[in-house]
């Protein structure tokens, strides 16, 4: 693990509620299927202020099941653990379903 | 096969509509996640780590030529042309969106099908036999009282908030293909010491957390007293069971904790009450049900009664006949396992592509009859003997006629962490890894029988306790490890494997189970198979070889 999973960075995840998407918080309460378009809480202020952002959205109804995940790189923003990685890309036994990051 | 009748359809009807409304307001923002979450989970619709999946219920196992092509439609239309048998008989998909589920509901409604009874703490779908009603020896086909449990489980009031989830599976066989034991109640179709068909019930039986063997409760229940007897079993554990804690729920716990003589005394008790309460099914409702199970019109004829089978020179086709073709009830007929454990595969999934040649190889050589095996195999029960070189031809052509049933690559895994939110580790990647080692289908009939089973977390939907090599996936810090099990059986013998000892990593798995083969192989005495040689054994020798690597 990279150096930089050592400070605080975490990027907030749900599922989109009509398809089930997993999808994750961007800019301007966005949620975009790609994680590098995903704001990254560097503080746990800021990852509360996601979180409200991510509570608002399920009243919404625009998404479920909202989490904030740290994540291992700023660069990659892949997520720190394998259960996050997984739903990040997809089954790992079925590449070909996989999706683009 | 059971028909529906109008009142059978009406309501699955009137469940279609009514969730459509629900996930309608749900969308339209009238009703919040806390309050639709229930109710779709009443209708099979999980939310799983990369969609909803939406589990299909598939009462028995028991499937026409018809449903499997419509299961094969819902992969293709809504999902991603494949879907996953489970072993508890069902259908999974993956990919599901919540704004197609009604829809999807729509169209198994129309083939009498549904996804009821597939989640909740609710009396769940039942399962039974695979070879129910063409089974060799088998006292009765267990698919009349499981369709019985079934209607009478369906919405059961009493019984639709019960401590936690309950599983009831039924066998009209000494031979034991459904894991009566690890259910919370197991069913056996008996004769009593008059020669009357009769039921001995186990209770108590679960994998999970807590891994018991079910005790027997009732011998020889009369059979026209089968559901004043549940209704008796299920309302102590209703009043008793222990709703403060999620983890010793289960009726398993509560049989545990009273003893079973002790339940069974309650039970007794209870059930003189309910015997009174015209709760058990009127004889001609027994009879309609019992009418839909009447054996099909067979005819085997010369060829198929002829000492050898067509082709049976070929060594492929003789090695399947070995290990995926099983003796039929009816002279000149056989059962086959279609084998969805093909070397490097994912146990238990089906494409689109393979589900409708499935169908179209049952109507053409299985009088349109398929099942699904909780070892997540599908089963042709009906196939004339002369015929099976042909039918062995044809799933050849659509790489469905691996010749390992049984077999160490015979692998059941549950879908961990590659789609499962609550696991802990992959399992699938650990069964194909394994199928790809002992590939050599010599070395796979030089092994013999020997049932993997491999779960991704404790809750043990892939049954790792009761394999003979059992594997579970654990969280180490971040890491997936695998535990080792040995000794367990699902069979009439069931036991639960014993922990062999620290688990190993991802990359060590393979190598261990090798060492555990290899170990067996080296110790076995002629004709002894896997399990018979660790309880002859012990786990000791296997534990002294696979640890002295390290
Ligand atoms: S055993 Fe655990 S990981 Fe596997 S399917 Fe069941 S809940 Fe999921």
């Amino acid at each position: 693990m990279s150096k930089e999973s050592k400070e605080f960075a975490k990027i907030v995840t749900a599922n989109r509620l009509r398809d089930g998407a997993v999808v994750f918080l961007a800019a301007q309460g966005q949620w975009s299927e790609k994680t590098d378009a995903a704001v990254v809480a560097k503080t746990s202020d800021e990852e509360a202020g996601l979180l409200a952002t991510g509570v608002a959205a399920v009243k919404a109804c625009e998404v479920v099941d909202v989490n904030a995940i740290e994540i291992a790189s700023l660069t990659t923003r892949e997520p720190s653990r394998l259960r996050e990685r997984i739903r990040q890309i997809g089954p790992t036994v079925r590449p070909d379903l996989g999706r683009a990051v | 096969m059971y028909q529906y009748d109008k009142y059978d359809q009406a309501m699955v009807d009137a469940r279609v509509a009514e969730f459509r409304d629900q996930v309608s307001r749900r969308l339209a923002g009238a009703l919040p996640e806390e309050h639709f979450r229930p109710l779709r989970l009443l209708n099979g619709l999980y939310l799983q780590l990369h969609a909803y999946m939406l589990r299909v219920a598939v009462p028995y196992g028991t499937l026409t030529s018809r449903q499997m092509r419509m299961l094969a439609h819902i992969a293709q239309k809504y999902d991603r042309g494949y879907g996953h048998f489970t072993t508890r008989q069902n259908i999974q998909y993956n990919w599901i969106k919540l704004e197609d589920a009604p829809d999807i509901l729509a169209d198994l409604a129309s083939v009498q099908m549904h996804a009821i009874q597939t989640s909740g703490n609710v009396i769940r779908n039942v399962t039974a036999d695979h070879f129910a009603g063409v089974a060799e020896g088998e006292t009765e086909d267990p698919r009349i009282a499981s369709e019985i449990i079934r209607q009478w489980s369906t919405f059961h009031p009493e019984f639709s908030f019960l401590p936690r989830k309950f599983k009831i599976a039924v066998t009209g066989c000494d031979k034991d293909r459904a894991a009566i034991k690890f259910h919370d109640i197991g069913i056996v179709i008996v004769r009593n010491t008059k020669g009357e068909l009769a039921y001995d019930v186990y209770v108590g039986g679960g994998m999970g957390r807590t891994p018991f063997v079910a005790p027997l409760i009732k011998k020889h229940l009369p059979q026209g007293e089968l559901l004043s007897y549940l209704d008796a079993a299920l309302r102590v554990y209703n009043r008793y069971g222990r709703r403060d804690n999620i983890y010793k729920a289960r009726i398993k716990i509560l049989v545990d904790a009273l003893g079973p003589e002790e339940y069974a005394r309650q039970v007794e008790e209870e059930w003189q009450q309910t015997r009174q309460e015209h709760i058990n099914l009127p004889a001609e409702e027994e009879q309609r049900i019992r009418a839909f199970f009447v054996p099909p019109q067979y005819s085997a004829d010369a060829a198929d009664l002829a000492a050898e089978i067509p082709g049976s020179k070929d060594v492929a086709f003789k090695n399947w006949l070995r290990t995926n073709v099983h003796n039929h009830k009816v002279k000149g007929y056989a059962i086959v396992t279609l084998s969805l454990k093909p070397v490097g595969g994912i146990p238990g999934d089906a494409s689109t592509a393979e589900m409708n040649v499935v169908a179209d190889l049952a109507d053409k050589y299985s009088l349109g009859e398929v099942r699904v095996t909780h070892e997540q195999n599908l089963i042709l029960p009906n196939v004339r003997r002369s015929q099976l070189h042909a039918l062995w031809t044809d799933l050849k052509a659509a790489g469905l006629a691996v010749a390992n049933a049984g077999l160490i690559t015979d692998i059941i895994a549950c879908p961990g962490l590659d789609y499962c939110s609550l696991a802990n580790a992959r399992s699938i990647p650990i069964a194909q890894r394994i199928s790809e080692r002992f590939a050599d289908l010599d070395r796979q009939h030089n092994i013999g029988e020997l049932k993997i089973k491999i779960s991704g977390c404790i809750n043990a939907c892939g049954h790792h306790h009761a394999g003979h090599i059992g594997i579970l996936g654990v969280d180490r810090k971040g890491e997936e490890f695998y535990q080792i099990l040995l000794g367990g059986s699902g069979a009439e013998d069931a036991s639960i494997g014993t922990i062999l000892g620290p688990g190993f990593s991802a990359d060590g798995i393979v190598d261990a189970i090798e060492n555990l083969v290899n170990t067996y192989v080296g110790l076995r005495k002629p004709g002894e198979t896997f399990l018979v040689a660790v309880r002859r054994v012990g786990t000791a020798p296997f534990k002294e070889r696979l640890y002295a690597r390290a």
